[in-house]
């Protein structure tokens, strides 16, 4: 791949995705900014990826890392949430409000809310690597 | 046309961890009120109900659609002050050891917003004999706001903010939108998931710090929601101009597909029955007087789906 190629993957993604970490590569996740600048520099990692197609970025992680990738990008997210606001639903007998530092926990302990945020979040790296 | 009850809670429990949570929702479904007017339905809107209030309300003015939002479980449903409402007996929470209120179920449409409910007491509502059910099979996710009731955006500056308070309420609230524009209940879902879509793409290219979070919420509640029953089915409607926005915020919403116009040659064809399809006197033959104009209104009210006895629901 080269700088345009991957110019050009950036553009399909949203905006609000370019610093959240979405490629897996050597068990390391990176944001697609992290990888246009690795690409641009052409040292390290840079280097090995000029060698790759771009296909090599929409691949999605295998099961565990899928799993590691989307509780990382959710921490990510969650904190970028301002402290005003909160998330809330409408379920009965079960905790109503959570703030951006209560579902990071959940997330981190895997409670079932946690999971079902994790689930979502793992639909959403499936469909923006799929683009 | 057809009678849409709203239920308009405002709080869950009275001591409630978020004040006025069901608010979030009210308050939205209140603004869509003059748009369901403006199409002839007859709107009841009951503030805070109790489950006596909503009994009370369906028995009075026996509603075709019921809209409300309540804390849920698979098989519950609540009202003001967690009032628990409709329940079927199941195993799957301890209080739903009975079926209450199912009675209500034959022949009405159900928007409930209300979490979990659509994974168990939606289809028993619809094998009671709803019409049709919509509401969601996981939680119903949204964004509030910690340092006061911020309903509606109530108390907040930035228009990206307000926006991302009323979203996934507004998302919620197209399907009724739609049905009253005379969709059926397929196409109603399609419109309300295509509103959560759209909603997805503004939030995605949005660089402010609460798009995530909003985007976690939409992705989660466009999943979770279900409608199941009659696909088919249509409320009443009698007038065919297309729904406005929801409300004043931008929300990119696709705007309601026009109704179709009433081609040239179905009026040709009203007007010169004769040469064109070889009937001799159509207004002898079918016994109907001033009968081109009125082949020329059937042909206008079917080009735009009206019910012309304008009232009840419909089934087609």
């Amino acid at each position: 791949m080269n700088e345009e190629e991957v110019l050009n993957w950036i553009k399909k993604l949203p905006k609000s995705e370019l610093d959240i970490p979405l490629v897996v590569i050597d068990d390391r996740a990176y944001t697609p900014n992290e990888i246009l600048e690795m690409v641009r520099r052409k040292v390290g990692l840079g280097r090995r990826l000029l060698t790759l197609d771009v296909s090599a970025l929409k691949r999605v992680p295998a099961e565990p890392q899928l799993h590691e990738l989307a509780k990382i990008r959710l921490k990510k997210k969650l904190e970028k949430m301002p402290k005003k606001f909160v998330l809330a639903r409408y379920v009965l007998g079960k905790k109503e409000k959570y703030s951006a530092d209560e579902l990071i926990e959940e997330i981190e302990r895997e409670s079932p809310i946690g999971r079902e945020f994790i689930d979502t979040e793992k639909k959403i790296v499936r469909d923006l690597l799929s683009r | 046309m057809a009678k849409i009850l709203l239920l308009e809670t405002k709080q869950g429990l009275p001591e409630s961890e978020l004040p006025k949570d069901l608010e979030y929702s009210s308050c939205i479904a209140r603004e869509i009120v003059p748009t369901l007017r403006s199409l002839g339905h007859e709107v009841i809107e009951i503030q805070s109900p109790s489950v006596a209030d909503a009994i009370n309300a369906i028995n009075t003015h026996q509603p075709d659609v019921i809209w409300h939002a309540g804390h849920g479980q698979k098989c519950m449903t609540t009202l003001e002050h967690e009032d628990v409402w409709m329940t079927h007996k199941s195993s799957s929470y301890g209080e739903c050891n009975e079926d209450r209120y199912l009675e209500y179920a034959p022949g009405r449409f159900f928007s409930m917003l209300s979490c979990l409910a659509g994974s168990e007491l939606g289809p028993r509502l619809v094998a009671s004999g709803a019409t049709a059910f919509m509401g969601y099979k996981t939680s119903f996710w949204f964004v509030a706001c910690d340092y006061e009731p911020c309903t509606c955006g109530s108390g907040l500056d930035d228009p990206d903010e307000i926006r991302a308070v009323k979203s996934p309420m507004q998302c919620d609230l197209e399907w009724l939108c739609a049905l009253a524009e005379g969709k059926t209940v397929r196409e109603a879902y399609e419109r309300s998931q295509a509103k959560f879509q759209s909603e997805i793409e503004y939030w995605e290219n949005s660089t402010h710090p609460i798009a995530a979070t909003v985007l976690q919420c939409l992705h989660s509640d466009k999943e979770a929601q279900v409608v199941l029953g009659d696909m088919d089915a249509k409320i009443g409607v009698s007038a065919p101009t297309p729904t406005p926005p929801l409300t004043g915020t931008p929300t990119g919403t696709p705007t309601p597909a026009p109704a179709t116009p009433v081609p040239l040659s179905s009026v040709v064809e009203c007007i010169f029955p004769r040469i064109l399809a070889g009937m001799l006197t159509p207004r002898l033959d079918k016994g109907v007087i001033f009968y081109r104009a009125k082949c020329i209104i059937d042909k206008w009210s079917n080009a735009f789906g009206h019910n012309p006895r304008g009232q009840g629901r419909t089934s087609d």
